[in-house]
């Protein structure tokens, strides 16, 4: 069944403009994703991402220096507007994409048919973390690899790996969300637009950050502030999931604290339990930060190869709140 | 026309100029601002006397002192040397966030906009703005780095 890779894992890293493109292809990345500026991919912020010249010309400049580039399309089709989904799929395949990322059954069912030569990865935002929803998957519109959610341990990662007839790809660092990915309705209840539907968590038309004479910084989402933090204090993305809340007569964080994901640590392990491919977050982020996270990852990558010891946390510096987790990799993260 | 305390009229033209040679030189930085090339975005450099206003739409670009109250849409406040790390792509706008370095207010999309636009350009700030006035840009570049070397002695001068 397992069909799992036994090479060197595929370092897959984000891009959210060719600049940020062309630097993480020359800092080491085996594959570099991206997506178009519109509500067809899961980062559809403000100035971000690719026309179709700049997704033919970042393809053509992966493929010359041996990477390759996927395309996400990995947002859910409005009712009665598939059409820019549909077109952002043939536009991908025309631009040279080696894949496709998405999470509707519908844009799976339509990419297969229509482009059945074009390798079809299963989207995080799928949520897709069991083996009969793999297996469906795989065996109904042959995806070959699905992107894990960041909310399955090692041991229940290696243990799907053994059940599931597709590679698998895993977050190793970035933006950490712990929710059921695609799911979530918190983005769209305080702001009605989503990352499913949008392509926005938390969309930048909706937040506001309020100075204070103290020094203090308030963060607000739609009608709801999120959190304040004191003079100095690291701030963290103005999402409900990472907010600061008032419950049961203490302020805490309810959810999740504003942490990043770095799994760098986990590494051996991750790369035993069998995922063919480690994921870099961040396709928002600035080019000094995929410079600097995907050449951290190249190196681990070939210090492990060899049997030296791993650069942990030299990444501090960008992660959100100024703190990072191994996440649900390590059993004592709830 | 009665003139307006609040402007610094002596060096505008000077960071006028400069706004528009860069813009100029990446014309992709408007064409990823779109709709937000409208917006009037106030840059609050710490610590100085002064703060700009840039509307890329209309090539403006304005001088104030410091505490004067002025029309924007959004600002974007922080250090010199952290200022020009953002302009210029060599700081992660993200993390200059968590960390505090610089902070936002205003219209959050439009600081976005302009931070992704920028990041994408590959801006080399000084060249531009030093090519602009026909200075020759390389050494000015090389001096440059030599003073971002030195960031920690300069740091209190001129702020993180």
């Amino acid at each position: 069944m397992k069909k799992q890779s036994r090479k060197t894992p595929e370092l897959v890293c984000p891009a959210g403009t060719p600049s940020a493109l062309r630097v993480a292809v020359d800092a080491g990345a085996d594959v570099v994703y991206c997506g178009f500026r519109d509500e067809t991919n899961a980062r559809n912020f403000p100035g971000l991402n690719f026309s179709r010249a700049e997704m033919s010309e970042g393809t053509e400049y992966a493929h010359k220096h041996k990477a390759r580039v996927y395309a996400a399309i990995n947002t859910f089709p409005q009712a009665g507007n598939t059409a820019l989904w549909h077109k952002a799929i043939d536009d991908a395949v025309g631009c040279g994409a080696d894949a496709l990322i998405v999470a509707d059954m519908g844009l799976a069912a339509y990419a297969a048919r229509m482009h059945p030569e074009t390798r079809l990865h299963l989207s995080v935002q799928a949520s897709a973390s069991n083996p009969d929803a793999i297996r469906y998957y795989c065996e109904t519109f042959n995806v070959k690899r699905v992107v894990l959610p960041r909310v399955l341990s090692i041991p229940e990662i290696t243990a799907l790996n053994g059940n599931i007839p597709c590679e698998t790809e895993a977050f190793v660092f970035g933006g950490l969300c712990v929710m059921a990915e695609g799911r979530c309705l918190l983005s769209s209840y305080a702001t009605g637009k989503s990352p499913n539907m949008n392509g926005v968590c938390s969309p930048a038309g909706d937040v506001r950050y309020a100075q204070g004479k103290d020094g203090s910084m308030a963060s607000k989402l739609g009608a709801f502030t999120i959190n304040r933090f004191a003079e100095g204090e690291p701030a963290g993305y103005p999402t409900i999931c990472k907010g600061r809340f008032k419950c049961g007569g203490e302020t805490g964080y309810i959810f999740e604290e504003p942490a990043s994901l770095d799994a760098l640590s986990m590494m051996p392990e991750l790369l035993q339990s069998g995922v063919a491919a480690l994921k870099i977050e961040g396709r928002q982020r600035g080019k000094a930060y995929t410079e600097a996270v995907v050449k951290a990852f190249r190196k681990a990558l070939s210090d492990y190869a060899r049997g030296w010891p791993l650069e942990i946390g030299a990444l501090i510096a960008l992660a959100e709140g100024g703190q990072s987790t191994a996440g649900a990799y390590d059993k004592t993260w709830r | 026309m009665k003139k307006d305390p609040r402007r610094l009229r002596f060096i505008e033209p000077f960071v006028r100029r400069a706004f528009c040679a860069v813009l100029d030189a990446h014309p992709e930085i408007a064409d990823r601002l779109g709709n937000y090339a409208a917006s009037r975005i106030r840059i609050d450099i710490r610590g100085a006397p002064f703060c700009m206003v840039l509307q890329p739409s209309k090539r403006a670009a304005w001088l104030y002192r410091r505490g004067a109250k002025v029309k924007s849409e959004a600002t974007v406040s922080g250090g010199f040397m952290t200022l020009l790390k953002l302009a210029s792509g060599d700081g992660d706008g993200d993390a200059l966030f968590f960390s505090r370095d610089i902070g936002i207010s205003g219209d959050t999309e439009a600081v976005v906009a302009l931070r992704n636009a920028l990041d994408d350009s590959g801006l080399d700030i000084i060249h531009e703005i030093f090519s602009a006035f026909g200075f020759p840009g390389l050494p000015l570049r090389l001096g440059y780095k030599a003073f971002r070397s030195m960031r920690p002695l300069v740091a209190g001068m001129f702020g993180s």
